[in-house]
């Protein structure tokens, strides 16, 4: 009877283990400038650029988890979390992957939150409701979340952010910017933009970027309010229009009403010698045009 | 050539529809864009996708039946004269600036909001066959991503299920808010860009949780 009791506290035991967290901490080669892509539906992924020419997992595979998966092929490195099939109760997996800075770095998760720092390859980071943030300066960031946060601290080439309900925010642009929400609001702290589109269906926008070189750029809206706030003395050329909304212009003349028996207002005018062309438009949200 | 350029372009290069000159320009494009040549073939392998869903699948079970019942309940076509008649003209207006952009390389039409509006040259028996066609796009394609949801029970967790149907709702009042914008502004154009994209997003969404790979 002992006996049979050591054993099944001994199978308990083994089992019990492989039902908790694994510890992970798996190295491959990499090349200083491929691609790494990984895979983890549910906890967290933290991308590290380093020097080394070597892509390092470590962390916790989540309770329940079958495996971590590393395959590599020519400059491509797969990582991904194995779940076994129709396993319940399975718990996140927090991931800490680094990879060489130069690398192309593509991540998917659906509630795994992403954050990504010191790398300077191009970023293609996608979650379901997942917060993502991203420091340092990638040479390209293309990113979306449905409902999570997206947070960058520089954008850099030509940055693509895009949510449903999320909050964009980033701290400092550089480059062109595309930045798209449905109700989420879109917040571009300072930096200078040499164009692009930041748009909203009910989320408001509020872009402190300066608007630099020759492309246009387009604020718009249906019910969120916009507001650009310039440099005093920025050249530019401007087209602002509301359907129903207000304009409250802090630089240019005065909004015109665009009919004698339409709500719609309208400013439409140049700054300086003109420069870029700022363009912002709601249909029923509030235009503020500043100045810093 | 500036990557918005190509981009209002991508649809109609993908469908074979550009002009031989423009998507010769199209073409060049993607050898210095990656970025642009990437959306090109994301939307092309979309298109495969849906084109290649079974037309009718039989749901082995009852999966995402809130989703279903939720979509179902608003179907694309919107019921009501005025309502109807404010999504044909903004997809019409949607089809029309399709046809202003193709005649015109330079920079696509300004604003619409307000005054100012392209001078759009229609024509209504081609442009309104494109609009059913468009109309009907968007249905097919949502009702077979519905279906292949359908056949994946347990796919996906509680809680990204429930994210989805959220999103789906904010994408839905979007979509209202948009048409009631475009009853009070028939000829605005932009609205009746986002209301496309609005639907876009709505497939782009489904899809994405129908591509989601096994949760648990």
């Amino acid at each position: 009877m002992r006996r049979v009791t050591t054993v099944l506290i001994t199978f308990l035991l083994v089992a019990g283990t492989s039902w908790a967290q694994q510890k992970i901490n798996e190295t491959r080669a990499a090349s200083p400038d491929g691609i790494v892509e990984i895979h983890n539906l549910a906890g967290s992924v933290d991308v590290v650029g380093w020097s080394k020419a070597e892509v390092e997992v470590t962390g916790m595979l989540g309770k329940g988890a079958e495996r971590l998966a590393i395959d590599s092929s020519g400059k491509r490195t797969v990582i991904r979390v194995v779940l076994p099939r129709h396993a319940h109760n399975v718990d996140g997996s927090e991931l800490t992957v680094h990879v060489p800075e130069g690398s192309r770095v593509e991540v998917e998760t659906v509630s795994a939150d992403v954050s990504a720092a010191g790398l300077s390859g191009k970023l293609d980071l996608e979650s379901v409701s997942g917060d993502v943030s991203i420091t340092g300066t990638p040479s390209q960031i293309e990113c979306s979340s449905v409902s999570g946060t997206i947070k960058t601290e520089t954008t850099a080439g030509n940055t693509s952010l895009e949510t449903v309900s999320g909050k964009i925010k980033v701290a400092r642009a550089d480059g062109e910017l595309s930045a798209t929400s449905v109700s989420g609001s879109i917040a571009i702290e300072g930096g200078s933009i040499t164009g692009g589109r930041l748009s909203t269906t009910s989320g408001t926008i509020r872009c402190e970027a300066a608007p630099t070189g020759s492309d246009s750029l387009k604020l718009k809206s249906l019910s969120g309010s916009v507001t650009l706030v310039v440099p005093k003395n920025l050249a530019a050329d401007f087209e602002l229009s509301t359907f129903s909304g207000n304009i409250h212009n802090e630089i240019g003349p005065k909004a015109e009403r665009t009919s004698k028996y339409a709500p719609g207002r309208r400013a439409q005018f140049s700054t300086g010698a003109g420069g870029p062309h700022i363009e912002i438009n709601s249909f029923s949200g509030t235009i503020e045009l500043l100045t810093k | 050539m500036r990557c918005e350029w190509v981009r209002d372009r991508i649809d109609d290069y993908v469908d074979g529809e550009l002009r031989r000159s423009e998507a010769l320009l199209v073409r060049d494009h993607f050898e210095s864009c990656p970025e642009c040549e990437l959306k090109a073939a994301r939307l092309l392998r979309l298109l495969e996708r849906v084109a290649g869903l079974p037309h009718r699948i039989e749901p082995t079970t009852d999966l995402w039946p809130s989703i279903a019942r939720k979509l179902e309940r608003r179907p694309l076509a919107l019921p009501g004269g005025r309502r109807l008649l404010a999504v044909a003209a903004a997809l019409l207006l949607a089809v029309a600036a399709v046809v202003v952009l193709r005649g015109n390389l330079g920079r696509p039409p300004r604003s619409a909001l307000g005054t100012s509006r392209p001078v759009t040259v229609l024509v209504p028996g081609t442009a309104l066959a494109e609009v059913a066609s468009a109309e009907a796009s968007f249905g097919d394609a949502r009702d077979r991503l519905l279906a292949v949801l359908q056949t994946r029970p347990g796919a996906l967790q509680p809680q990204t299920v429930a994210t989805v149907q959220k999103n789906l709702r904010v994408i839905d009042h979007a979509i209202s808010q948009i048409t009631a914008a475009l009853e009070q502004d028939p000829n605005n154009v932009d609205l009746a860009h986002q209301l496309v994209a609005s639907y876009q997003l709505e497939i782009s969404l489904l899809e994405r949780a129908t591509m989601t790979p096994v949760e648990l």
